[in-house]
């Protein structure tokens, strides 16, 4: 009997990949990429420190064997240097792919988790600032990946994907950074206890994608897990020239001294190249967020002061072509606790292919 | 149920639907065309091979090279007068191809852009019709411009892009078939 089943299964197999040959389609390789060199300037009191950094160094390849079954692969060289516990050489997506049809498809491999509008879609050219939003690194840890599966698809103005992958860490969850140090990042995950994601997007409008997800982990420890859950919602839209982008997200942990990070931030935004009668994107744009690592403890008072931080940001984001962007920013982050500002001033260059 | 008996059934109703959904592309074409008029029209399918000076221009006009050296081509009639034309062609996406087809009134401007397969995980989102019919009584001499006359879609940059530039090789090539171009038709019916 189930000899008999893989045989039919390889007929139908078979004849199906005879049938998604028709129409023009070829195997074929796919390289991409993206980076991004920044300037930094950073003062507090009357400290001053100036940094030359090339950030990022992405490097894309794909291929794909036939319509359904594809490879994606991306590995970044962070900071340019690796070694002496600097920088970082990652394997940031490494995945079958498997494309029923546009409602249902399928990846196994290192992926990333559908959170936030950044952590699937992070090349610089698609992001206000110099910097990706610090929203981005203290609330939600992009780039957020690891070992795991997902299913996807797009049907009805609707988009989605469900993931379930390695867990954090529960012993590198902390005030000062959240779950930002607890991602396993696909190195030897212990998978005791899997992170479940799904999100939900509607993109019904032209130049509008809103959506929420929700992550549940059960973090395991050495001596302690955390019940971790993660929802967050999400707006962005461009249209008339107009960019606006909102996000807001929120972590409980269910163990532990600490017990919430939350934050939030907006950009408004407006190119002006029609104006201009030019085609190079010349968009300025202002950004305000308040993002606090630890925003609910039991011990309360300062310690939920100590982390919570407000920005305030204005810039300039110009592309002359859409894969090219040159950034400029300024902007200040207040401690609420010390009072501590922190005045920033970043160039930045960036593409992606 | 054993979690293995279960994805095989899974696989099986997978494959087994696949199989009849396949059908050719041309036929998805069809139906298309179709919906946007009525049973009664009569649809002649060729296959238009393109002849190298008009698929340099139309490439040159649209900033964007062909996928293959040939189109399907449609012509629509109704009480046998010809009525529109379509012109079914793929784009590349980020790694794959996106089948779309379009289709023009007798006054060769866009009456619709439909996207007959599209099979990449982002980006599926242009197949919303509402983004689709910003193309619609789109002419070759219309400014066809992301964020102009044309919105985007956060998260399907490349497809948008692709989209906009195979449509404005299609408003080219259906503008500029001569005579000779349509000696070159052939009918695959």
């Amino acid at each position: 009997m189930n000899r008999l089943f893989i045989y039919i299964f390889l007929l139908i197999f078979i004849s199906n990949l005879t049938f998604a040959q028709i129409d023009f389609f070829g195997s074929s390789n796919t390289i991409g990429g993206y980076g991004e060199l920044h300037y930094n300037k950073t003062s507090t009191g009357n400290e001053t420190t100036n940094v030359l950094d090339f950030h990022r160094f992405v490097i894309f390849y794909g291929h794909q064997w036939n319509e359904e079954w594809s490879f994606k692969a991306e590995v970044e060289l962070e900071h340019n240097f690796v070694g002496e516990g600097q920088g970082e050489l990652e394997l940031e997506q490494a995945f079958v792919d498997y494309h029923y049809e546009n409602w249902l498809g399928f990846q196994a491999g290192v992926i990333l988790p559908s959170v936030g509008l950044i952590n699937e879609f992070h090349e610089p050219p698609l992001f206000f600032g110099v910097e990706r939003p610090e929203y981005h690194k203290s609330i939600i840890p992009t780039t957020w990946f690891g070992n795991g599966l997902s299913v996807y698809g797009n049907y009805a103005d609707l988009d989605y994907k469900i993931s379930v992958m390695e867990g954090l860490n529960a012993d590198k969850i902390s005030s000062n950074n959240g779950i930002r140090d607890a991602r396993q990042k696909g190195y030897k995950s212990q998978a005791d206890d899997l992170l479940y994601n799904a999100r939900i997007d509607y993109l019904g409008i032209n130049g509008l994608r809103v959506g929420v997800s929700y992550s549940y982990n059960n973090s395991t420890g050495e001596d302690i897990n955390i019940p971790v859950s993660l929802y967050e919602g999400h707006l962005k839209y461009i249209r008339n020239n107009i960019y606006f982008v909102g996000e807001y997200g929120n972590i409980s942990y269910g163990e532990g001294e600490l017990e919430s990070s939350a934050g939030y931030y907006f950009d408004l935004g407006y190119d002006f190249s029609e104006l201009a009668g030019v085609s190079t994107k010349i968009i300025p744009f202002a950004r305000y967020s308040n993002y606090n690592t630890a925003s609910s403890t039991q011990a309360g008072g300062d310690s939920e002061k100590a982390f919570n931080k407000k920005q305030w940001m204005i810039g300039l984001n110009i592309l002359p072509i859409s894969e090219v962007v040159f950034k400029v920013d300024y902007n200040e982050i207040d401690v609420e606790l010390t009072k501590e500002k922190t005045k920033y001033f970043n160039l930045g260059v960036g593409y992606m292919f | 149920m054993t979690l293995n008996k279960f994805a095989k059934i899974i696989f099986l109703i997978l494959s087994i639907s696949k199989l009849l959904l396949a059908g050719e592309l041309t036929e998805k074409a069809k139906e298309i065309i179709i919906q946007n008029y009525s049973n009664s029209i009569e649809i002649i399918t060729y296959k238009l091979n393109l002849d190298n000076s008009l698929k340099n221009k139309s490439e040159i006009f649209a900033q964007q090279r062909f996928f293959s050296n040939f189109v399907y081509y449609y012509e629509i009639k109704e009480n046998n007068k010809i009525i529109g034309y379509a012109i079914l062609d793929n784009v590349l996406g980020k790694v794959k191809p996106i089948t779309y087809l379009v289709i023009f009134n007798d006054v060769l401007s866009v009456k619709s852009v439909n996207v007959v397969k599209y099979r990449e995980q982002y980006g599926g989102a242009i197949e919303n019709n509402d983004w689709l019919n910003q193309f619609n009584q789109k002419t070759i001499s219309s400014e066809i411009e992301l964020g102009k006359s044309i919105d985007g879609i956060s998260g399907a940059t490349i497809s948008v892009k692709a989209m906009i530039k195979g449509v404005k090789r299609l408003l080219y090539l259906i503008n500029n078939l001569g005579e000779d171009e349509r000696d070159l038709l052939v009918s695959i019916e």
